[in-house]
């Protein structure tokens, strides 16, 4: 655990099987006998119950401030796990201020308008906006659109989308905005955090793009229909090689398809697009997200170390991007395919990496359904990606 | 990368044309053109309002639209810095204004033309829109009188069809609609929508730009065609005045390709029962359709220049390398591919004696013929003149590469038909495998040399490298 004056950054793990044990022995580690001004959670699904929430919060005093969800794993300083993080910032000249939206209350643009609309609590010299989405309900960016137009280009926005061991059954976010806690399904929750001192951010993928582009010549929401004027699905095999026989089996498809995703055209760099699904009656794949008709797409590829190293790459990014400040800790959001994508030797070896380059920085990483950058050069949403947000 | 953008209008023409309220379309536009252009700031604004922004925050104070003049490139927000700025103007009449900056880089000309599009689209979607809010209002308060209704209702109506047809057009232009199928298209769309006009596509002749031609053309009703000088005419006063031009029953707007004139949008014939108000937008919107189109083909085309010959259509020298290259560098089992080396014999006598054009017709059926014997997997490339190679990837072994060597040959040696002549020409062939230390360029040498050595002791076969051949070529 760090301090820097009186601001402090504190990250603790558990994996005890009881989930409310985990939680208030992670809190504790956490807290290290301090008050906090903040507590974030991140929670296995097996330990993401009502009794974990109120343990933890229990733990941190009462009255606390409070957000978290569920996640497809978790790490920290101490490796990687499923079983309760939690993390926790205090000390004077640190503001903070929460909201939750439950789910389904309103769209998803309305429910990013609400989230960040705690930013309407108090003004600091640096502020940035922390959001824990919902990968399963709809367009997130629409969630991220929604709270850009209340934080303008002032205030960054970072987050992830909450997981659920990629499962694809449900999530949960737990919160609190005092003395109540809540453990709510398929939420969106936003936290505004002020500063006399820098927040950093930090991206980064790993992945590049091969061979020659192709425009998108059909394609509604998240279905692609044709490439370069010609069935998508085709197209799709053709170029990664796959055989036809993986139509007949839809998990056969998502393992070969995770990892040979699109590359989204952007000014500066590339959106990637994972595709899960494919349609052989009329020959057309499904992405994560959005892939508008008319973009400029290519196929991406793997270059594993790069991979690997896109955890300490957005973790170092983030320290790097603080305008010379100490770095107190670093929050991770690490998109859940990529240990898929990676393998178990080489997803440790990310985790690995990521401590050293750190070192002694602590960190609290998930595994999350997507990330949410949004600052210069990064439109909201981001799929297959690393983002980190270091706090001074 | 250019070129994406302003195929993705289309999305945003079905987005707008969905839109229920002035709000919501201004909110579609200020969204999707600052992230189209990585923009932090986006905002349409009118009569000293936002009618909608982002990047500023929640309702920002107007007084900080205050400083930005249409036609300023730089401006200063709260709290961003100097920003780089692009402003367009919703229509020709009214003060809207669709506004983007962002901190990093100026705005691309060809940004500035997608936003230019994005604004015109919005202002006729706004106006349709408003026209409708109105005619909601009136009707509540029960002031006017059914024929005005009628009129209001007609208007909106063509409105309506003009944003449609317009979406149509968009669309067939990203599905690689040919780029004359297209203007016809658009000649074709605002001429249905004029009723009895005349509508024409003029642009300067590429190889004379003095010259102006009529791309093209749809004609209104009997009687009242225009003499083709007049509409000529029309197109050249309106690319002097880089603006619309009006004279009698022909009206006129330029269109342009990236930040040139490159021709104009004509209308000629009278105004039956249209507006002068539709028809200038009619006018305006056609003619930013138009470049639209152009500029999207120009590009597209630049983009597919730059890596193919333009001869063959076959990728070029650079392309291959690049593609061989990362081959290699993904290879992990020696021959796991191949590189083919082609050279035609006898084509110096084609050239010299039925002249260049049968040459270069020649060199077009050997690419067709090439394409055609060779696998999907596999890329052919002209090195220019009369070489060409192959890579072949991926490869089982040496076996596979002497076999599809063979059907080159084959396919090649059979005669070509050019300018009624039965023309004979055939291909030596040179082999090279990938392997330890081997680079692309390391690669083409080899098979350079073992074609060398095909041509030398028996031409119209295939060589593969051997290392002593290196030896020879350097004796």
């Amino acid at each position: 655990m760090s301090e820097s004056g009186q601001r402090w950054f504190g990250v603790g793990r558990s994996l005890l099987a009881d989930p409310a044990q985990a939680g208030a022995q992670a809190c504790r580690e956490a807290l290290g006998g301090r008050r906090a001004a903040l507590v974030i959670v991140f929670a296995s699904p097996s330990h993401s119950t009502p009794a974990m929430a109120a343990a933890v919060h229990a733990a941190a005093g009462g009255d606390v401030l409070m957000i978290g969800c569920s996640t497809s794993g978790e790490y920290t300083t101490d490796g990687r796990g499923a079983g309760v993080v939690v993390n926790a910032l205090g000390g004077p000249g640190f503001s903070a201020s929460v909201r939750a939206v439950p789910h389904d209350s309103m769209d998803l643009y309305a429910a990013g308008e609400t989230a960040a609309s705690c930013l309407d609590d108090f003004d600091a010299e640096h502020r940035v906006l922390l959001l824990l989405g919902d990968g399963r309900s709809g367009d997130q960016q629409e969630m991220v659109r929604g709270a850009y137009s209340v934080a303008g280009a002032r205030v960054p926005l970072i987050g992830g989308c909450a997981g659920d061991d990629v499962t694809q059954t449900g999530t949960w976010h737990f919160f609190s905005s005092g003395t109540d806690v809540q453990v709510l399904p398929n939420a969106v929750l936003g936290v505004a955090l002020g500063a006399p001192s820098p927040f950093g951010i930090g991206l980064a993928h790993g992945w590049h793009k091969v061979g020659e582009p192709m425009v998108v010549t059909r394609s509604e929401g998240g279905k692609i229909y044709e490439l370069d004027g010609e069935p998508a699905l085709d197209v799709y095999l053709r170029r990664t090689g796959g055989a036809a026989e993986l139509l007949a089996d839809p998990g056969a498809f998502l393992q070969f398809a995770t990892v040979r995703p699109l590359g989204l055209a952007r000014r500066t760099g590339e959106d990637v697009r994972i595709i899960f699904e494919a349609d052989a009656a009329e020959r057309s794949i499904s992405g994560l997200a959005d892939t508008p008709e008319g973009a400029l797409v290519w196929f991406m590829a793997a270059d594993p170390d790069a991979v690997v190293d896109a955890a300490a790459a957005a973790g170092l990014a983030a320290t790097a991007d603080l305008d010379g400040a100490d770095p107190l800790g670093v929050l991770v959001f690490d998109c859940c395919v990529r240990p898929i994508a990676l393998g178990e030797d080489r997803a440790e070896a990310a985790a690995v990496r990521l401590r050293d380059a750190l070192k002694p920085i602590p960190f609290g990483g998930f595994y999350t359904n997507g990330e949410i950058v949004r600052k210069t050069n990064a439109k909201g949403m981001h799929h297959l990606t690393v983002a980190a947000l270091a706090v001074s | 990368m250019a070129g994406w953008s302003l195929l993705q209008l289309t999305e945003y023409f079905s987005a707008i044309t969905r839109a229920g309220d002035v709000g919501s379309a201004a909110r579609i536009a200020v969204q999707r053109a600052s992230e189209s252009t990585d923009a932090e700031v986006a905002a349409v604004l009118g009569a000293g309002a936002a009618l909608s922004s982002v990047g500023l925050g929640r309702n920002p104070d107007p007084a900080v639209f205050a400083g930005v003049r249409p036609g300023a490139e730089v401006t200063t927000f709260p709290g961003l810095g100097p920003m780089h700025l692009t402003t367009h103007p919703l229509d020709r009449d009214g003060g809207d204004l669709l506004i983007v900056a962002r901190a990093d880089e100026p705005f691309a000309a060809e940004e500035r033309q997608m936003l230019q599009g994005m604004a015109r689209v919005l202002g006729l979607a706004l106006r349709s829109l408003r026209t409708l809010e109105n005619e909601r209002r009136l009707r509540h308060e029960r002031e006017r009188e059914a024929q005005a209704r009628l009129e209001l209702l007609e208007a909106i109506e063509r409105r309506e069809r003009l944003l449609e047809t317009l979406l149509r057009v968009q669309r067939a232009a990203n599905q690689g609609t040919p780029l004359t199928e297209l203007l016809d298209a658009i000649t074709e769309g605002a001429r249905i929508l004029l009723g009895h006009a005349t509508t024409a596509l003029v642009l300067r002749d590429v190889r004379d730009p003095a010259k102006l031609i009529l791309a093209s053309l749809s004609h209104g009703a009997e009687g009242r065609r225009p003499p083709r000088p007049a509409v000529l005419d029309a197109a050249r006063r309106a690319m002097a005045a880089k603006g619309p031009a009006t004279e009698g029953e022909l009206a006129a707007a330029p269109v342009h390709v990236g930040d040139g004139v490159a021709g104009a949008f004509v209308i000629a014939g009278p105004d039956g029962d249209v507006r002068a108000s539709e028809r200038r937008d009619v006018l305006a919107a056609f003619a930013e359709q138009a470049s639209l189109a152009l500029t999207g083909a120009h590009t597209q085309a630049a983009m597919h220049e730059a890596h193919h010959d333009s001869l063959t259509r076959l990728p070029n020298r650079a392309l291959f390398l690049r593609r061989v290259e990362r081959v290699l560098a993904e290879q992990t089992r020696p021959a796991g591919s191949a590189l083919l080396y082609l050279d035609l014999d006898l084509f110096k006598r084609v050239n010299d004696t039925l002249g260049h054009a049968a040459g270069d017709e020649l060199l077009r059926g050997v690419a067709g013929r090439l394409r055609g014997a060779i696998r999907d997997t596999d890329m052919a490339a002209r090195f220019g003149g009369d070489e060409f190679a192959v890579l072949l990837d991926p490869l089982t072994g040496p076996e596979q590469a002497r076999e599809i060597a063979q059907r080159v040959i084959d396919s090649i040696g059979r005669p070509f038909e050019i300018a009624g002549r039965a023309v004979a020409t055939r291909a030596s062939v040179g082999i090279a495998y990938s392997g330890d230390g081997r680079t692309a360029e390391t690669l083409v040498d080899d098979a350079d040399l073992a074609m060398y050595q095909a041509k030398r002791s028996r031409p119209g076969t295939y060589r593969e490298f051997e290392p002593p051949m290196r030896l020879r070529a350097a004796c």
